[in-house]
């Protein structure tokens, strides 16, 4: 866990699995030349809004499912209200 | 019944005080039943009255009435087998109940011998002639029964050597009569009555098993002796063992008790290896348990070690030799592990059979990605490595402290569930992101991009 603490997210992973589904190409600078910093700031900054847009996501999922497992007495979070909730969250995510 | 009562409250007011220091310790030992019942009931009504409620009252007397019913079983025993059984002794009682206030010739109790022959027996001549053994018999049974309360002066008296001759003589007569009723009337009078009988015939039965065990018998109390030792000595070797064993033992005991020698011997060596049959299950199980944590584990450490290195020249990477990727890896403190898994499309690093499977489908992939676990593939046929549970759990987490749920911990099927979401949340972004830009069209998905989606 150190090592992920060390950083916020899988970036690499997530751009993968974006990636893959989008079928294109994450944005990067197409420049070069601008620098490695630069570059780096300009590729985070679109990974970095889908990371935070999952975690949005997540967050809305959980509270959701939360709710749902409340009604159904669990004082834990239950599989089956995630289930349940996901189908809803995610048109509430979608594009 | 009643009517002997209503004889002996009488028989008892009437006998001289001198009798009276004599009968009183027989009557305590025979009839207990109901007078001592009587007088408790009576001595502790008052208290019932001094209740402070009517319903307390009731339940006073329903605890007097229990008393009385348990202090008094005798009667009751008496009362419900005659009911239920002596059919044929229930008619001649009745016949002699009533019968019974014509034969006050009890009350000269003085002189038993004569009462007890002469009322009975001509009542019975009345009812029916053929049955003079049985009658005979009957005399027995209304004397011990009806007589109870006027036995006890005749105890006292030389009268009990009487009663006593009577005891003897009905095994003859009843050998003579071949009628079932015949034989099994003393046997269910017998209980009721009086235990000397109980006892002779108790002695009788004993007697008779007795005389058969010895040729028989020898050999099962040798037996269970050897039980005893075989018992014995499997407790001594057990119990340093477990719980376990020394239940298995009492089983055995139970088994041994009614069972062999050899069931002795099988039982334990069926135990035994039951207990170890059961135990080789749960062992198994948590080295089955145990790789799959331990995949998961390494997959996790895998992938966030290896997680900086791809995002700065990842496409890049594509093409070029992967000998460069690994030194600026290195530079960014990746663990070791990461340099050889990276390097599986080419080199195929032996850590899992997993990955040496997929190992091949990687290096022919363009990504080139290590598999650190399954590969999936979308639909565009561009692999893609699954959502990292621990990331997944971490994010989750996150969001179940502001949830507001007492238990904020995450069971698998939930992490594995919230894992599904999210790669179906993943998966549905893609598809929206390269919607967009494809809209723009723009081969690169853009902040503008994931902007719009937000904003949506």
């Amino acid at each position: 866990m150190a090592v992920v603490g060390k950083k916020a997210y899988p970036k690499a992973t997530l751009k993968k699995i974006v990636k893959a589904h989008a079928n294109l190409n994450l944005k990067r600078n197409a420049d070069v030349t601008v620098g490695r910093s630069l570059f780096l700031l300009a590729h985070v900054l679109t990974e970095c809004q889908i990371y935070l847009n999952y975690v949005l996501f997540m967050e809305t999922l959980v509270k959701e499912a939360a709710i749902d497992s409340k009604l159904y007495g669990d004082k834990k979070l239950a599989s089956r209200s995630v289930k349940k909730v996901t189908r809803d969250t995610l048109a509430k995510f979608k594009g | 019944m009643s009517t002997p009562s209503a004889h002996r409250t009488p028989s008892r007011s009437e006998p001289p005080p001198s009798a009276h220091s004599v009968h009183t310790p027989l009557d305590r030992t025979g009839a207990q039943g109901a007078p001592n019942s009587v007088r408790r009931g009576t001595s502790q009504q008052p208290p019932s009255r001094n209740a402070p409620t009517p319903h307390g009252r009731a339940a006073r007397r329903q605890l007097m009435d229990r008393r009385t019913a348990i202090f008094t079983p005798g009667k009751k025993r008496r009362k419900s087998q005659n009911d239920q059984r002596e059919d044929a002794m229930d008619i001649l009682r009745h016949l002699g109940k009533a019968l019974a206030p014509n034969s006050q010739v009890i009350h000269s109790s003085s002189s038993m011998d004569s009462s007890d022959g002469s009322p009975e027996s001509t009542g019975k001549k009345r009812k029916s002639s053929k049955k003079k053994p049985r009658l005979s018999v009957w005399e027995e049974d209304d004397g011990l029964d009806d007589n109870f309360p006027l036995d006890r002066p005749r105890f006292s008296l030389p009268i009990d050597q009487d009663e006593d001759e009577e005891e003897d003589l009905p095994p003859p007569r009843l050998s003579e009569n071949y009628t079932v009723q015949s034989v099994e009337m003393p046997r269910r009078a017998d209980p009721d009555r009086d235990q000397a009988r109980l006892s002779m015939l108790g002695g009788r039965m004993s007697d008779v098993f007795g005389t058969l065990p010895p040729e028989e018998g020898g050999e099962g109390q040798r037996e269970s002796d050897f039980f005893d030792e075989g018992l014995y000595e499997n407790l001594m070797n057990r119990p340093a063992d477990d719980e376990y064993n020394r239940i298995d033992d009492d089983t055995l005991r139970r088994e041994t008790m009614g069972g062999d020698d050899f069931q002795m011997g099988t039982p334990g060596g069926i135990d035994e290896p039951s207990t170890f049959a059961m135990s080789p299950p749960i062992i198994p199980d948590p080295e089955l348990t145990a790789p799959i944590l331990e995949e998961a584990t390494g997959g996790l450490e895998l992938d966030a070690g290896s997680d900086p290195e791809p995002a700065p020249f990842e496409d890049f990477d594509d093409g070029q030799p992967f000998e460069d990727i690994p030194g600026g890896s290195d530079e960014e403190g990746i663990p070791m592990d990461d340099a050889p898994s990276d390097r599986g499309g080419s080199v195929e690093p032996t850590n899992d059979l997993t990955e040496n499977i997929t190992a091949p489908q990687v290096g022919q992939g363009r990504d080139a990605m290590p598999a650190r676990k399954k590969t999936r593939i979308s639909r565009h046929g561009l692999e893609y490595p699954s959502l990292p549970p621990a990331f997944v759990k971490k994010v989750a987490q996150r969001a179940l402290q502001s949830s507001g749920l007492s238990n904020p911990r995450l069971s698998t099927d939930t992490l594995d569930a919230l894992t599904q979401a999210s790669e179906w949340f993943f998966e549905q972004l893609g598809d929206d992101l390269g919607a967009y830009a494809s809209h723009a069209k723009r081969k690169t998905v853009e902040e503008s991009d994931v902007v719009t989606l937000m904003r949506r």
